[in-house]
């Protein structure tokens, strides 16, 4: 019977329909990944419609290829531009466009794209792995665990933001201030609405990102104005130019399994989403990696690796509640399973049983996504970086008007262009000043979940919740990151000021 | 005086975070008890690091080593060897442009208000090369038309001089 069903999968699997109709969702998904606004949930809405018809496992190819791949190619616009093609790719910003700057974007694009072909066959493996015994692992963390897991991934990322702890926290602090506008998830109360009707609904994430990040990258390259990089250093072939991408990743493979991981994680925690699991790798890539508080921001290959890898990942991850329990693991996830369902197949435990065949399919055809979006990706990449040597005088101007369109696509009201205003300001003065803006956005997105777990934790367990192990131990872990970059900082601060004292008495 | 402005600067970004946290503490008391109780904590907690940051910037005599120096990642920097003069005066000049953008699109459509400033864009920043900027304004203005109108469609709001129009006649 188990033999049965993988022949019977894979037959599907290599069916020319089928791989037609994957490649033409990859197209879509890489369309709808490089256009800043748009993203896996535009797509995925744009797209049921046309699969009524179809059989479903052509239809979940269609959907299982868009999906894989937009992660993929947001990578393009995050390094050419500054511009985080979806929430997915805000860490890659950092070092991406500062590789582009410096004249390696088609460094930056191959080995991105190779890390987001190896994070999506770890995704998809670990979601293989994980089916049948998620449930036991499921029951063995609560509220409590997944709240400390959260307050724990904003402190990490805000004690290696700006070499500042306090304000590196203060701003994950005004993070989560800013997600409580709108309504209370405890009883849909309007906080902070100011009477008016847009702010009901919350600050949008697709505008703030891009007023916080996208617009002081275009300020910066008017200030200077000249194109983003000089000249392009490297012009190697495809061959030569994929053969040197795969070397760097391997190179690096173990900061790819461990982001790949944290990856999967993410997505296989229900509503953690696409906004935080980039920071979370680039987190942890910042903290463990060697010489990456001296170089990470400035153009390290490694700060491109590990949100990467871990972004593609996040699809398989995300998979794991959907197919196993029917719990969505984010937006685009939970209009799959609508699809699922309007296609008569009721994800739960009937995957595991009755609809095994599909599932096998669905866990195959990821990583072929994966290979034939990043295939296509690397193909294009000495195209697409010869974006960065643009004139400034044209590429601002062209890039604020896509700007405003990828902002007003969120939620269609003129309130969002008064969002990316806002925001626009506060991102330049942050990133004149030294102030963390990662840490806002990760303090933003984490909010609302944050929020539900404390009153699932205070309600369920009553002030014992925090006598639980799992939250004594990442609490005990919380205070160790904190208590190492204090000293570190506190050290580093010590040395400069020795250096500055030997200096004077040289003079 | 660079160190000083730098200062100001930093200072300066501290009022959004100073508004939130007053705010927080002063009107969350007459919003529902479940709605208040997880603001207020970090509202507390946002007033303790304010309060820490007041004091650590007092005693500090040295500048931080988050100011633009080798000890700040995860973020990118600005740095630049222009005059602070020119970055001001640049950086004002970019975001008036984006404002007016806006603007255009609330008062004029998008569909008008994109061509309008790209042209006056290249215009005021004297490129003369009038093949490849009919170019891109007719490239910029088809990609609002096939992708936001045609697959997406986008519904545009009205513009403000359009619903004054219609007032008036």
């Amino acid at each position: 019977m188990g033999f049965e069903v993988v022949m019977q999968a894979l037959t599907k699997l290599v069916e020319p329909t089928h791989l037609l109709a994957l490649t033409g969702g990859v197209l879509m998904g890489l369309a709808f990944g490089a256009i800043p606004g748009l993203s896996g949930v535009v797509g995925m809405a744009l797209l049921i419609p046309f699969t009524f018809g179809m059989p479903v496992s052509v239809a979940l190819a269609l959907m299982i290829g868009m999906l894989s791949v937009v992660t993929t190619s947001d990578t393009i616009p995050a390094v050419m531009f500054g511009i985080p093609g979806t929430a997915a790719a805000q860490a890659t910003v950092l070092d991406g466009h500062a590789l582009a700057k410096q004249g390696r974007a088609e460094e930056a694009l191959s080995v991105a794209f190779v890390s987001s072909i190896v994070g999506g066959f770890i995704g998809c493996l670990f979601l293989g792995l994980s089916i049948p015994i998620i449930r036991p692992l499921i029951m063995s963390i609560g509220s409590p665990e997944f709240f400390m897991l959260g307050v724990l991934g904003i402190s990490m990322v805000a004690a290696l933001s700006s070499g500042n702890l306090i304000r590196g926290v203060m701003a994950g602090v005004l993070g989560i201030l800013l997600a409580m506008v709108g309504p209370s998830p405890q009883g849909v109360y309007p906080r902070w609405a100011f009477g008016s009707l847009y702010l009901y609904d919350g600050i949008p994430l697709v505008p703030m990102v891009l007023g916080l990040f996208a617009v002081p990258e275009m300020i910066e390259l008017y200030v200077k104005g000249t194109s983003l990089s000089g000249k392009l250093q490297t012009q190697l072939s495809f061959i030569a130019r994929t053969r040197a991408a795969v070397r760097q990743v391997f190179r690096h493979w173990f900061l790819v399994v461990r982001s790949a991981l944290i990856g999967t994680w993410v997505g296989f925690v229900p509503g953690l989403g696409s906004g935080a699991v980039d920071w979370f790798a680039y987190g942890q890539a910042a903290s463990t990696e060697k010489g990456a508080r001296e170089t990470f921001g400035k153009g390290d290959i490694r700060g491109v690796i590990a949100p990467e890898s871990a972004n593609n990942a996040k699809s398989g991850g995300e998979l794991i509640p959907t197919l196993a329990f029917g719990v969505p693991g984010g937006l685009a996830m939970a209009i799959f399973v609508g699809a699922l369902t309007i296609h008569g197949v009721i994800p739960g435990p009937d995957m595991l049983t009755r609809h095994l065949d599909l599932t096998l399919l669905i866990i195959w055809s990821i990583p072929l996504a994966n290979v034939i979006g990043g295939g296509l990706c690397l193909l294009g990449t000495r195209y697409v970086a010869r974006l960065s040597t643009v004139p400034a005088h044209y590429l601002v101007p062209l890039l604020l008007s896509l700007l405003v369109f990828s902002s007003f696509q969120t939620s269609r009201q003129v309130g969002d262009l008064v969002v990316l205003f806002v925001f626009a300001l506060l991102g330049w003065g942050m990133k004149v000043t030294g102030w963390s803006r990662p840490t806002l956005i990760l303090g933003f997105v984490m909010a609302p979940i944050l929020e539900n777990y404390f009153f699932i934790s205070v309600g369920r367990y009553g002030a014992q919740w925090l006598g639980r192990p799992g939250v004594i131990i990442i609490g005990l872990l919380m205070i160790m990151t904190w208590l190492f970059f204090g000293l570190s900082h506190f050290q580093n601060r010590k040395a400069t000021t020795a250096a500055t004292e030997s200096e004077g008495h040289k003079l | 005086m660079k160190l000083l402005r730098r200062s100001l600067m930093s200072w300066i970004m501290l009022l959004p975070f100073v508004f939130a946290v007053v705010y927080v503490l002063v009107f969350a008391d007459a919003w529902l008890a479940r709605a208040r109780v997880f603001p207020l904590y970090v509202g507390l907690v946002g007033l303790g690091l304010g309060v820490a940051e007041l004091v650590v910037s007092y005693v500090r005599s040295s500048p931080r080593p988050g100011n633009g120096t080798s000890a700040r990642v995860l973020d990118t920097s600005f740095e630049t060897d222009l005059p602070a003069a020119v970055v001001s005066r640049r950086s004002s000049a970019i975001l008036l442009w984006l404002l007016g953008l806006l603007l255009g699109c609330r008062l004029i459509g998008f569909h008008l208000a994109v061509p309008a400033f790209l042209a006056l864009y290249f215009r005021c920043h004297g490129r003369r090369n009038w093949w490849t900027n009919t170019l891109l304004i007719a490239g910029m203005w088809v990609l609002i038309f096939v992708v936001l109108d045609t697959v997406l469609r986008v519904p545009w709001p009205q513009p403000l001089l359009q619903q004054w129009y219609a007032m008036l006649f």
